[in-house]
Order: C-alpha cells, then sequence, then structure tokens
C-alpha cells in the first residue's frame, strides 16, 4: 500500500478517536509517525506541533504538517482531509437529528460522559506534549506561568506565545 | 431557534472562516466564536454554547467541528464544507510555510531557543484549556475523576479507542439508573 494512502487511513482512524481535540492522540500520532514509520524523529515532531499550536488555525494543523514534511502539497491536504472527515461526516448527517432530540435522559447522560472524556483527553494530550517538548524545569515554569496567566488574565493566547518565544533565548 | 435570516452565501461562509482561520493564534474557537455570534450574528450565545458543547464530544478537532455544525446550520453539507475549508486553507498554507523556513534555519541556536519557549508557552496553553474545560463540567465530583482515569490511562500508553470505548460502557452501566426508561 502506498505510504500516502497509508498515511490517510491512519488519519482518519486517529480522528474518530480524538475525543477532545487533536492534541489528544498526540500520544498515538507519536507511535505512528516516529517508532512504526520512522519519518522522523520525536524533535521533529515536537518542531511540527509546536508550529500547529503557535501557528494560526486550529491544533490539528500538525497533521497537515506531517503530511506535507512526508509527502509535500498532498500530504498536507491527505491530513487535513483525512483528519477531519469522519467528524465532517458524522455532523453533516447526525448533527441535525442530535439537535432535534429534546429532554433524553439518555442524551444527558451522554453528554456528561463524553464531556468528561473530552476534558481527560486534553489533559493527556498537554502532558504528552509537554513529555515530547521537554526542555528543563525552567522551560516547566514558563508552562505553568503561562497556564496561570491564560486562565486567570485575559491575554490573547498570541502574545503569550511570543512571550515564550521571546523568554527563550534569555533564559533557556 | 428557527433561521431568520436568508440564506447565507457560501462565499460568504467561506471568507467569514477563512478571515477566523488566519486569527486564531494558539487557537481557533475565540476567533470562531467572535465571527459567528458577534460579527455576523449567524446564531445566538447560547445555540452556539450547546454547538461547541456536542463538538467536544465528536470525535476530531474541535474548532472544525464546530465551523462543521455553523455551517450545516446555515447551509447544510456545502455550507458545513465551505466554514472547514474556509477555516483551514490559510493556516495550512502558513504552517507549511512557517516549517519551510523551520527547515532551513531551525539549526541556529537562536531559533532553537525561540522554538523552545514557544513549545513551552504552547504546553501552557493546551493546560490553560483543559483547566477552562474542566471547570465548565457540571457535577465535578461525579464526572471529573472520569476525566482523571482517562488522562491517566493514555498517559501510562494505553491505546485511546479501546480504553474510551470501555469506559464509556462502564459508565453508562453505572448510570444506568439516571437514565434507563425514564420518560423525561
Amino acid at each position: 500500500m502506498s505510504p500516502l494512502i497509508l498515511f490517510l487511513i491512519k488519519t482518519v482512524l486517529l480522528a474518530m478517536t480524538a475525543v477532545g481535540g487533536a492534541m489528544a492522540v498526540l500520544p498515538d500520532v507519536s507511535r505512528f509517525v516516529v517508532h512504526q514509520m520512522h519519518w522522523m524523529t520525536a524533535e521533529e515532531l515536537a518542531k511540527l506541533v509546536t508550529i500547529a499550536q503557535a501557528a494560526p488555525g486550529p491544533n490539528m494543523m500538525f497533521m497537515p504538517l506531517i503530511g506535507w514534511q512526508e509527502f509535500g502539497v498532498l500530504g498536507a491536504i491527505a491530513g487535513a482531509i483525512g483528519f477531519c472527515l469522519p467528524s465532517g461526516i458524522v455532523i453533516a448527517a447526525l448533527f441535525p437529528k442530535w439537535e432535534a432530540i429534546k429532554g433524553s435522559p439518555l442524551k444527558a447522560i451522554l453528554e456528561r460522559i463524553l464531556g468528561a472524556m473530552g476534558v481527560g483527553m486534553i489533559f493527556a494530550g498537554a502532558i504528552f506534549f509537554l513529555k515530547m517538548t521537554w526542555s528543563g524545569s525552567l522551560a516547566a515554569l514558563v508552562t505553568l506561568a503561562v497556564a496561570a496567566l491564560g486562565v486567570k488574565t485575559k491575554i490573547p493566547p498570541v502574545l503569550l506565545i511570543i512571550a515564550g518565544g521571546v523568554v527563550g533565548p534569555l533564559i533557556l | 431557534m428557527e433561521k431568520t435570516n436568508p440564506k447565507v452565501s457560501l462565499i460568504e461562509i467561506f471568507f467569514g472562516f477563512a478571515r477566523a482561520g488566519l486569527f486564531s493564534f494558539g487557537g481557533a474557537m475565540p476567533w470562531v466564536k467572535k465571527l459567528v455570534t458577534t460579527e455576523k450574528k449567524w446564531i445566538d450565545d447560547e445555540a452556539f454554547a450547546a454547538i461547541v458543547g456536542l463538538c467536544q464530544f465528536v470525535p476530531g478537532p474541535n474548532a472544525t467541528n464546530v465551523s462543521l455544525c455553523v455551517g450545516s446550520k446555515l447551509r447544510g453539507p456545502m455550507g458545513s464544507f465551505a466554514a472547514a475549508t474556509g477555516l483551514l486553507l490559510g493556516p495550512v498554507v502558513l504552517a507549511c510555510t512557517a516549517a519551510y523556513f523551520f527547515s532551513i534555519y531551525g539549526d541556529l541556536p537562536i531559533v532553537k531557543q525561540i522554538a523552545k519557549g514557544m513549545a513551552a508557552a504552547g504546553a501552557g496553553l493546551l493546560l490553560m484549556t483543559g483547566f477552562n474545560l474542566a471547570a465548565k463540567v457540571r457535577d465535578k465530583h461525579v464526572w471529573l475523576p472520569l476525566s482523571g482515569v482517562v488522562t491517566f490511562a493514555v498517559v501510562l500508553g494505553f491505546p485511546a479507542l479501546p480504553v474510551l470505548t470501555l469506559l464509556l460502557l462502564v459508565s453508562l452501566a453505572m448510570t444506568f439508573k439516571r437514565w434507563k426508561g425514564a420518560k423525561a
């Protein structure tokens, strides 16, 4: 099977487990890209994920980036479409029906369960990203400071990222 | 909430989301919200919150899912396509360009240090998102433990899909009385 097709299929499969967003499947992505396919080192993947975080656009952007690095433009398209396709189909087909259901206790419980799982997945992704990009306790302090500022203040995320970039050469 | 405005044009959807996409540093959601509720007034705040809530549950990229839902509400499947493509097109081009420059200049020590700093900040933003969402969970003492189990299992290295499926079934079983048969 062509590696590009494999990438596309794997991307679709990963998207189907990405409850809570793209970062949630970062561990699985790393397993596939770094350990199974040997397309890049963990450091290189970390760089792509950082770009996806820092650059405008949703965080899932690292999937098109992996595809672009490995396969060029076709890979970027495969990464983008593959990751959005499952939810695209599910939403186009089911969202109107889901909206129409009112007052179902099963729906309410499902919302709680899935919501809680989404939160869990996001933290898992955050921890994994931290491990992946770990550069010492000073960097960890930056992470905590950004998290605290992000939660407590209205400082826009882009400024926090820029601040990180400025602080990097100074103290890291 | 029924649509009271006339059909929104696909072009408007595309360019609206394209603009949001290009501004969305560190996360697209706030910009999508601004576009949809404040600027274009396509959907009101409450309905938007419900969509965001639902999209937490649909596996897949969050902000993209929200754009798919909003597009669907406005113009059905074509609307979904216009919204998502708009949101992603600019960022894909920009991200690839950034990756290209990184591949050329990436070995310079200063670039590496900047990248380290940005990665550290990025990790902080992820934690922030997690905390913000955890804060919105209702009946925290009941549901946050479930979040904890998920985080624990995934960090330990268990594959996500089996873990999530198992926990979903277990949770449904444990809450059986709350949803079985009751006419709400």
